[in-house]
C-alpha cells in the first residue's frame, strides 16, 4: 500500500505522467534515480499502473446503432453556417467603437452638465451665504448692531459688534477674522453685520454662514461670551430687543450672480464630431458583421 | 489527410462525407457519453444530439484535431445533461423493505448482472466495479480520466476537449487516478484474479 506520508502529491503526479511517456529526458532521469532509491515510490508506481491496467481492460462497447444523419434529418433543421473570421473582428470593433463613443460623450457632456447645475446649486445655498464684500465698503455703511438681554442699551450685556465682524451662533470660532478685527463668537451671538471678507487660515477669502438662532436661544446668550471688537464709536443701537439688526430675508437672500464661465470650461469642439464619426463607426461595423454572418 | 478532405466537403453541405466522419468516430463517442453519464440510453439519445451538433457547428470548427473538437461537443452534452438531471432530480425506484420502511441497498455495480459465460461474468464485474468508481469521481476529473485511460487520448487532445492547461490536466489525471485507485481497492477481491495478481517484479 502506498504511504501518503512519505509520497508527496507532486511525486505521484511525477509518477502519472511518467506512466504515460510525457516526462521530458531529464525529469525521466532523475525519476528513475528516485525510483531505485525508494520502495514506496516503486510501490506507489506500481499500484498506479495496475489501476491504469485494469481501466484499459475495459472493452469498448459497440454503438448500439448507427448515428448517421439522413437527409430528413438536415433538411429539418436550419444549419449554421460557416462564420466568416471576419466577424469577431468586425463584432468586436463595434463594441469598441460605441465604448468609445460614450466615453467621449460622457467626457465631453458630462462636465457641461456639472456646470449647468453649479448655479443652480448657488441660488439654493442663498439664503445661508452671502458674497463677500470688502471692509471699506462695511465702514461706510451704517452699521447694524447686535443687542440683546436687557432694554437698556448701554447696559452690561448689550454687546455691539464690530461692523465687519461676524460671529455664528455657538460660536464663531475657528479663526475666521473680519476685516475689522477679529471676530470671535461664541453662544448664542447672532449675526447682524454685513458680511466682511471673512479668511481662513490660509488667507483666501471665505463666507459667512448666517444661522438664524432659534427662538430664544440669542437671548440666553451672556455677554461674556462674546468678545467685542471694531470701534464701538462705529455703533448704533438700534434696539434692545432680543435680535435686532437682522437684515430682512429678502436682503440677505439675494443671490449673487453668477459668473460667466472661463473659456477653458468650455467643452472642446471636437468632442462631439468624434463622438459621430464613433456613433457611425460601431453602427457600420456592427452591420458588417451581421450581414457577413448571414451570407450564406 | 483524407479527414481533412471529408471535412471539408461535409463544410460545403456534404452529407455523405459528415456520415463517413460518423462512422469512424461514433463508437468513441458512444463510449465517452456512456462512461461519463453511465447510462446506456442517455448516452446514445446524447451521441445523435451531438452528431446533430457537430454537423450544424461544422463551419466553426477551425482545425486542429477533429477527434478532439468532436470528442468536446459530446462531453459538453453529457455536462449539459448532466447539470439538467441535478435541477430536476428524479426518485430512485429503489426496493422498500417492509419491515423497517427503508430502501434496500441495491449499489448499481452489483445490480443487472445477468446469468453469461464466466468472461463476462468478470468483465461485468468489472465494468460494473470501475463505472461506481467513476461515478464518484467530480466531473472535471472523470472527463480526463475517460479520455486519457479509456480512450487513450494524449494529454494535448485531452487540453482541447476539456479546454484546460497541460499542467491542469496533469495534475487532475494523477488525482483522478488516486481516487479512482481508492475507490477500486474495497472491490479488489471481487475483481477477476488476473487483476489481483501483484507484480513479483517489484
Amino acid at each position: 500500500m502506498m504511504n501518503k506520508s512519505i509520497i508527496s502529491s507532486r511525486q505521484l503526479i511525477t509518477l502519472s505522467v511518467y506512466l504515460d511517456g510525457q516526462l521530458t529526458s531529464t525529469q525521466k532521469v532523475r525519476l528513475e534515480q528516485q525510483l531505485s532509491e525508494s520502495a514506496e515510490l516503486r510501490q506507489a508506481l506500481h499500484e498506479l499502473r495496475r489501476m491504469r491496467n485494469v481501466l484499459r481492460q475495459l472493452k469498448q462497447k459497440p454503438a448500439p446503432r448507427n448515428f448517421m444523419l439522413k437527409p430528413d434529418m438536415v433538411s429539418s433543421m436550419q444549419r449554421a453556417a460557416p462564420v466568416s473570421r471576419w466577424v469577431p473582428v468586425l463584432s468586436f470593433g463595434s463594441v469598441a467603437a460605441a465604448i468609445l463613443m460614450i466615453f467621449t460623450l460622457v467626457a465631453g457632456f458630462l462636465p457641461m452638465g456639472m456646470r449647468a447645475a453649479q448655479p443652480a446649486l448657488e441660488y439654493a445655498a442663498a439664503p445661508v451665504i452671502e458674497a463677500p464684500v470688502t471692509a471699506e465698503e462695511d465702514t461706510a455703511a451704517p452699521l447694524p448692531i447686535i443687542s440683546w438681554g436687557s432694554g437698556d442699551a448701554a447696559a452690561p450685556g448689550v454687546v455691539a459688534m464690530g461692523g465687519i465682524m461676524a460671529t455664528g451662533k455657538g460660536g464663531g470660532g475657528g479663526g475666521a477674522e473680519g476685516a475689522g478685527g477679529s471676530g470671535v463668537g461664541s453662544g448664542g451671538a447672532v449675526i447682524s453685520a454685513p458680511p466682511a471678507v471673512i479668511t481662513n487660515d490660509m488667507g483666501v477669502p471665505g463666507f459667512v454662514i448666517l444661522i438664524p438662532p432659534a427662538p430664544g436661544e440669542g437671548v440666553q446668550a451672556e455677554s461674556r461670551d462674546v468678545q467685542k471688537t471694531g470701534q464701538e464709536d462705529n455703533f448704533t443701537v438700534i434696539d434692545s430687543g432680543p435680535i435686532l439688526g437682522l437684515r430682512i430675508t429678502e436682503e440677505v437672500q439675494k443671490p449673487a450672480e453668477p459668473e460667466p464661465e472661463p473659456a477653458s470650461k468650455q467643452t472642446p469642439a471636437f468632442l462631439l464630431p468624434a463622438a459621430i464619426i464613433f456613433g457611425a463607426a460601431a453602427i457600420l461595423l456592427a452591420l458588417s458583421a451581421i450581414l457577413l454572418k448571414r451570407k450564406p | 489527410m483524407e479527414e481533412q478532405a471529408l471535412i471539408l466537403d461535409a463544410v460545403h453541405g456534404d452529407l455523405d462525407a459528415f456520415n463517413r466522419l460518423v462512422l469512424a468516430y461514433q463508437q468513441m463517442a458512444f463510449n465517452v457519453a456512456v462512461r461519463l453519464m453511465a447510462d446506456d440510453d442517455l448516452a446514445e439519445d446524447i451521441t445523435q444530439t451531438a452528431f446533430i451538433s457537430a454537423y450544424r457547428n461544422l463551419g466553426g470548427f477551425r482545425g486542429g484535431s477533429f477527434k478532439a473538437w468532436l470528442m468536446r461537443i459530446v462531453t459538453n452534452a453529457c455536462y449539459d445533461e448532466l447539470r439538467r438531471v441535478k435541477r430536476h432530480p428524479t426518485t430512485a425506484l429503489e426496493p422498500v423493505d417492509e419491515e423497517s420502511d427503508e430502501e434496500m441497498e441495491s449499489p448499481a455495480w452489483l445490480a443487472d448482472i445477468a446469468p453469461s459465460p464466466e468472461e463476462a461474468f468478470e468483465q461485468a464485474e468489472l465494468e460494473h466495479a470501475i463505472q461506481h468508481c467513476l461515478d464518484n469521481l467530480p466531473e472535471d476529473f472523470k472527463a480526463i480520466v475517460v479520455l486519457v485511460d479509456l480512450q487513450g487520448f494524449d494529454y494535448s487532445e485531452v487540453a482541447q476537449v476539456v479546454k484546460r492547461p497541460l499542467g491542469t490536466i496533469k495534475s487532475r489525471l494523477a488525482r483522478g487516478r488516486i481516487k479512482l485507485q481508492e475507490c477500486l481497492r474495497q472491490f479488489w477481491e471481487l475483481l477477476p484474479a488476473k487483476f489481483r495478481l501483484e507484480d513479483k517484479s517489484l
